[in-house]
């Protein structure tokens, strides 16, 4: 069967417990229509399809489920990864300050040219608001990465979100292109600046 | 890259079979009633008349398969093969105030799909005995399909459990 896309980009979201990485999972879970049987075995990742410049984009998405409680969240998690989203919840100060200690983490444990972006998910509760949006934007810019505000319930946003990390990631891919990397354009994940030969091997649980 | 794919599969399969997760055991399909064989033969013409509309003169599926809640497109046109199979999938709904989550039922029509990157939009849940089933990426609804035990790059979604747009 002929391949149904161009590119296939594996993406992670990370942060602390409870702020809203999986609210989208819970999110129809109460009413009639769903039977619990979905929300008791849990899930592990999502495949979403985007269109990017003509170029039919696979995303594969992964969630820390949990994982993140029990410190973890190691090498083995972030390997092969292409994007990482670092998701705080505006109502929860201490998820905005633990996105610093997540920083670290990848540093310390993923492939040093993953592309990452901050989200401020609010799950749709603007009233208990604690982190303006303008302190997100200042971590980002602190950074250097791209930020910005989601609202699970309008999942909308969540997938614009996605198009913009993945892309970043495909820039990132056609500029190593360009400059005459290795010219196979085999893998945009190139571990480098570690001294560590990362292997490409997945263990990884469930997703949002 | 589809290869990186099929090693997070196998991984995953071995890490995420969680032992205490009470899920429904593959059942045999009962046989029917000597009284009720009548209606069960009607069923299979009903079906099979459905599934003819939705296919091509290859057996493809003419439409996008999307989900009956929220309308996410599931999988483009021409990506399944209508087939026979049968395998027991919990229900998607609440049908009856006493309904356990393993409560569900036998069916037989599905389409094919090969490889998980073919899908448009679809979500997996964790393995349990050894089987991931599909939900809508979207809303979460499900299970709408499930993968294929002896062959993991099979994935069957439930004729009825999806529209077509």
């Amino acid at each position: 069967m002929a391949k149904t896309y161009d590119f296939l980009f594996k993406l992670l979201l990370i942060g602390d417990s409870g702020v809203g990485k999986t609210c989208v999972l819970f999110r129809f879970s109460e009413d009639a229509f769903n039977s619990t049987f979905i929300s008791t075995i849990g899930i592990d990742f999502k495949i979403r399809t985007i269109d990017l410049d003509g170029k039919k984009i696979k995303l594969q998405i992964w969630d820390t489920a949990g994982q993140e409680r029990f410190r973890t969240i190691t090498t083995a998690y972030y390997r092969g990864a292409m994007g990482i989203m670092l998701v705080y919840d505006i109502t929860n100060m201490k998820s905005f300050e633990n996105i610093r200690n997540w920083i670290r983490n990848i540093e310390e444990h993923a492939s040093s040219d993953v592309e990452k972006m901050i989200l401020g998910n609010k799950c749709d509760m603007d009233d208990r608001r604690v982190v303006t949006k303008d302190k997100g934007e200042q971590l980002a810019i602190e950074y250097g990465i791209k930020f910005m505000e989601t609202s699970a319930k309008a999942s909308i946003n969540v997938e614009e979100a996605f198009v913009t990390l993945a892309r970043d990631i495909k820039a990132k891919m056609d500029r190593k292109l360009d400059t005459g990397g290795q010219g196979k354009g085999s893998s945009p994940v190139q571990v480098s600046g570690t001294t560590t030969q990362k292997k490409r091997e997945w263990k990884f649980c469930a997703l949002l | 890259m589809a290869e990186t794919g099929a090693a997070v599969e196998t991984e995953n399969t071995e890490k995420n079979a969680e032992e205490n997760v009470d899920v429904p055991a593959e059942k045999p399909v009962e046989e029917p009633d000597a009284d009720t064989e009548e209606k069960v033969e009607k069923e299979p013409d009903a079906a099979e008349s459905k599934v003819k509309e939705l296919t091509d003169k290859e057996g493809m599926n003419i439409k996008n398969l999307a989900c009956e809640r929220c309308k996410s497109i599931v999988l483009r046109p021409g990506l399944a093969n209508a087939t026979q199979k049968e395998f027991f999938l919990p229900h998607m709904k609440v049908k009856s105030a006493n309904q356990e989550p393993n409560d569900g039922e036998t069916l037989q029509d599905f389409w094919l799909v090969k490889g998980m990157y073919t899908f448009e939009n679809v979500g997996f849940t964790n393995t349990v005995q050894n089987i991931k089933y599909l939900i809508c990426a979207d809303c979460e609804v499900g299970p709408i399909g499930c993968q294929e035990l002896q062959n993991k790059d099979n994935f069957y979604v439930a004729v009825d459990r999806v529209i077509y747009t």
